[in-house]
This record gives C-alpha cells, structure tokens and sequence, in this order.
C-alpha cells in the first residue's frame, strides 16, 4: 500500500502527460468542426454519365426494399447505366419476389453460418464478376434495404465521380428522425458526423470514413472481389482505402434517407456490434496504418492497384503529407480512446488515489472539484471540504471521491453535449424534417445519451462475443411521402 | 475561393441568419435601396459574429 502510494505524485504527472497526448492527438478535430461548419467540397456538373452497379444487400427486408428499388426508379439519371442488384441473404420472407418485381436482378443466398452483410455483398460481387464481369460497371453503390434516395442522388454523385474522385459517401438523412428519442439520436448522430468529419476532410483531400450505406467506389476495389467481412465492413474497407493513398470525399449535395432503430434494445445491439467492429478494426488496421504515418506506403495489407500519377516533385511531397495525415487521422478516429481514459482513471485515480489516501489521508479535498462548468458552479455555491485521517475509512472515501468526481464531470458534459444538438437542429434546418419545439427539446436533452451508450458498448465489446443480427426495418415511408420525389 | 464564400453566405447557418432576416424585410418593404442597405447590414453582422464565433469554438477546444 506504501509502495503504491508513494508513486502518487508520479503517477499524477504520468496520467497528466498520457491526458495531454491524447488531448493533442484530437486537437485537429477542432478545425474539422469549424470547417464543417460553412464550408463543403462542390462538385462541377459532370461532362460525362458513368454506368453503375447498384448493390443492395437485404435480409427480410420485404417491407422496405420495395420502396428502394422505386426511388431508384426514379431516379433523373439514365436508366440504361444502371442496374440493380439485390443479394436476398439468407431470406424466409419475399424480398426476392418483390426485388423480381421491381425490375433488380435478385441473387439469393443461404448460408446461415457466415451471416454478416460483407458475406453478402462478398457472394453478390462474384455474382455480377460471373454474369456481368465487375469491369462492366465503372463504380458500385452499397444501399442498405431501407434506405430511399432522393431523385437526384445518382447524378450528384457521378459528378464527383467524373471528377476523379473514386469513394465518394453522401449525406445521410433519417426517414423517421421524429419516431422517438431513439431514432432522433441516431439521426443526430449522421448529421455530427457530416458537419464535424466528412466536409472538412472532403475539402481538406484527406480521408472521411464509409459509414455503411449510401457510397460509391470505384470498379477497381472489387476487381478482385469484396474482402471485408468482418462485424463492422465498412470501417475495414475506410482503413485499406486510406492505407493504400485513396481519398474518400463526401457529395453534399446527394442526399438519402435511412431508417433508424427506434426500440433501445434494438439499437443497443447496434451499438454493440459496432463497438466490436470498431475494436476489430482497430486491431487489424491500426498498426498498418500507424506504419504508414512514418513510412508512407511502403507497407500496404491490400492492393487494388491505385493508378499513381505522374507528379512533379512538389505534387509528391504534398500527397506524401497528404496520405500520412489520412492515415494518422483514420487511425484516431479508430483508436478506442474511451477504454484508454477508463484505464487511466481505474489506474491513477481509483487505485492508486485510495492507497494514497489509506496512507496520507484526505486532506482539505472540496466535493466540487474539477474544471468542468458544473464543478465550478456548485463551487461557487457550496463550499464543502472533506477531511479524513489515514485508515481504511480514507482508503474507501478516496475509493469514493474518485467515482464522485467521475459522476461530476460527466453530468457536466452531458448538458454540454446538449448545444451540440441545438447547433445541429440550427445549422441543419433546412434538411431535417419539421419537429414540433418540444419534441425538438426532448431531442435535445435526449442527444448525449447516444456517445454514453457508444461508450459503454465499447467496454462490454471488450469482452463479450458479438453476433451480427438483423436490424429489423417496418417504415412505410416511400420517397414520394419525404420529397414527391418523381422526375 | 469563391465557391468558399458563396457557401458560407448561402449554406448551413445563412439559410437561418441570413435569408429568413432577409426575407422577412422584403415582405416588410419593396424599396429596392432599403433592402440593398439592410441585407448588407445583416451579412456583416453575420460575417462578424460567426468569425468570432468560430475563434472563440478554436480558442475553447485548443484550450489556448
């Protein structure tokens, strides 16, 4: 106990310096935010139309894809450079049929072992290589089977694609933003990370991150089939794409709509399976892309072949910064910070703060401590001191200050994460759907229960063995209800 | 650069601070003159606010 609790000061400057590294490591995320906020990549009309496969990946998904494959219907783009295909995974319901019906090429799969939507899009694209050859088709969207699109959205999105841009992801709006507290989240959640990460990584050329549907990529990823197949695929495919110097930019102006959980147990098990994904992702891409941060590409896990211009030696340079800052903030956004900050204050201000308090005491300690604005606030109200002599009963109220403390400061920043959403309902007005005031105030207040779940998922994915299942989607929204999308 | 300002007086927060102020005004008069001078009041204070806005949001989350 004397040994441990002689180690408190260094320990305290220990976990002051691991706090300011990570403090740094995010630091650029404050640009983000402010770029996000008045500033997004424009794309020139595009001078040439590509041909496209469009893939769905559905599992019971009768009620919804129906609604898909007519929004994709009426899309203001060509139909002859566009096919729909559709992956009826593992179905017991009539997707299939209604995909037939629809006009989209259906292929079905039964495999109930391998479960995950990259085996299905894995079986989906040797599908199209076998009957179409991939090459046929210039570029790949991935739609979810509840996903609508707005009449525009193909268009748009060729036009970053005729500008050379080879993964493109769109802006990602909710069709039942309104349904309750759960789904409000989720749909605040898309549009944080459109305002703080996909439009200033899209005008800074640096690297936004797939977020499971509503993309575009290029023939060349899949020239030799899809390999991302793990809980999360999409953050697998962000992690090669940047490895490998691939920008991945957003199109604002190409707009789609998602059906979001509205049952807690449902989206916990979201949660759950993202935050093992994450971690898995982590796991497999994290030290490649922390090689390529000091050694470029020298070291690469997958290669599609990326065509490498002819630069001058300026250009190169540039690209060199360029790919090592993508990598290195692709790798943040990977990194399980939270778990990192919970090991710290399990470490240096549970365990080692109590046996310093067995041993020395607590000496003149105020209940309020801590910067965050709700400390200050009630220590400016209350001033109350604890003092305890050394002894067992020390070491348990240190035991108890510390998870205190904790308590504190994340009640504080709960309401702070509160104006965050406030700032979203403004910033965002034009495209989020009418919400009365109050429902709008509940949303609010209801925000930063999302990131408490993300992180408590993250902790239990740690240790937990997770499963893909099926998010069950029942929304009768059609594209004409959202917009009167028709040509 | 023009694509960046056009945005940032035309998008995302403009839409609320700028156009409703604007519109409300132009449904208030139709004296092109006073609607000239009172939209380029609204874009300067706006141009203004949301510059110290941005600096103080840099200045909190860097904690300079």
């Amino acid at each position: 106990m004397q040994i441990i609790s002689n180690f408190y000061p260094i320990g305290l400057k220990i976990n002051t310096i691991i706090g300011t590294i990570l403090s740094i490591i995010v630091l650029h995320k404050a640009f983000y935010f402010v770029i996000g906020m008045f500033f997004t990549r424009k794309f020139k009309p595009a001078k040439k139309k590509h041909k496209y496969g469009i893939c769905i990946a559905a599992r019971n998904e009768e009620k919804v894809i129906g609604n898909l494959i007519d929004s994709i219907n009426k899309q203001d783009y060509p139909k002859n450079l566009y096919k729909i295909f559709v992956v009826a995974d593992n179905c017991t319901d009539n997707t299939a049929k209604i995909a037939r019906e629809k006009g989209a090429i259906c292929y079905e799969r039964n495999d109930s072992e391998h479960r995950t939507k990259g085996y299905a899009l894995q079986f989906l694209f040797k599908k199209i290589d076998k009957d179409y050859k991939v090459d046929s088709f210039e570029g790949y969207f991935i739609f979810d089977a509840d996903n609508l699109l707005k009449s525009n959205y193909i268009s748009k999105m060729n036009d970053a694609f005729d500008e050379g841009c080879k993964i493109i992801t769109s802006y990602r709006n909710t069709k039942n933003f309104d349904e309750n507290w759960v789904s409000s989240t989720y749909a605040l959640h898309w549009i944080r990370s459109i305002r703080t990460n996909h439009r200033a990584r899209s005008i800074l050329r640096l690297a936004t991150n797939i977020q499971g549907t509503g993309f575009l990529f290029s023939n060349e990823i899949v020239k030799n089939g899809w390999k991302y197949t793990s809980l999360t695929e999409d953050r697998a495919l962000t992690a090669d794409a940047v490895a490998q110097g691939y920008q991945i930019t957003y199109q604002d102006d190409a707009e789609f709509y998602d059906e979001q959980p509205v049952s807690l147990k449902v989206a916990l098990r979201q949660r759950l399976r993202w935050s093992k994904g994450h971690l898995q992702a982590f796991a497999e891409s994290g030290p490649y892309l922390f090689i390529n941060i000091f050694f470029g590409k020298k070291y690469i896990k997958t290669n599609w072949n990326k065509k490498e211009e002819n630069l001058s030696l300026g250009r190169r340079i540039i690209e060199s910064i360029r790919h090592r800052f993508a990598s290195f903030d692709t790798l943040v956004q990977l990194t399980p910070i939270a778990f990192i900050n919970l090991v710290r204050w399990l470490i240096f201000s549970v365990l080692i703060y109590s046996c310093y308090t067995y041993v020395n005491g607590i000496d003149n300690i105020n209940l309020f401590k801590g910067s965050v604005w709700l400390a200050k606030l009630l220590r400016g109200t209350f001033n109350i001191n604890i003092y305890m002599a050394p002894g067992i009963n020390a070491l348990f109220m240190g035991l108890l200050i510390s998870i205190w403390f904790r308590i504190l400061y994340r009640i504080g920043s709960y309401f702070l994460n509160t104006f965050l959403a406030v700032y979203l309902f403004i910033v965002e007005d034009a495209r989020i759907k009418k919400i009365s005031l109050p429902k709008k105030l509940l949303f609010v207040f209801t925000w930063p229960t999302f990131d408490i779940i993300g992180r408590y998922t993250m902790y239990i994915a740690l240790f937990k063995k997770v499963t893909w299942k099926p998010i069950p989607h029942e929304s009768k929204i059609t594209i004409d209800d959202i917009d009167g999308g028709t040509k | 650069m023009k694509e960046l300002i056009k945005q940032f007086y035309t998008e995302g927060f403009a839409t609320t601070f700028i156009d409703k102020p604007v519109n409300y005004i132009k449904k208030k008069t139709n004296n092109k003159k006073k609607i000239k001078i009172y939209t380029f009041i609204i874009k300067l204070l706006y141009t203004l606010i949301f510059i110290l806005i941005a600096v103080y949001i840099l200045y909190k989350k860097l904690h300079i």
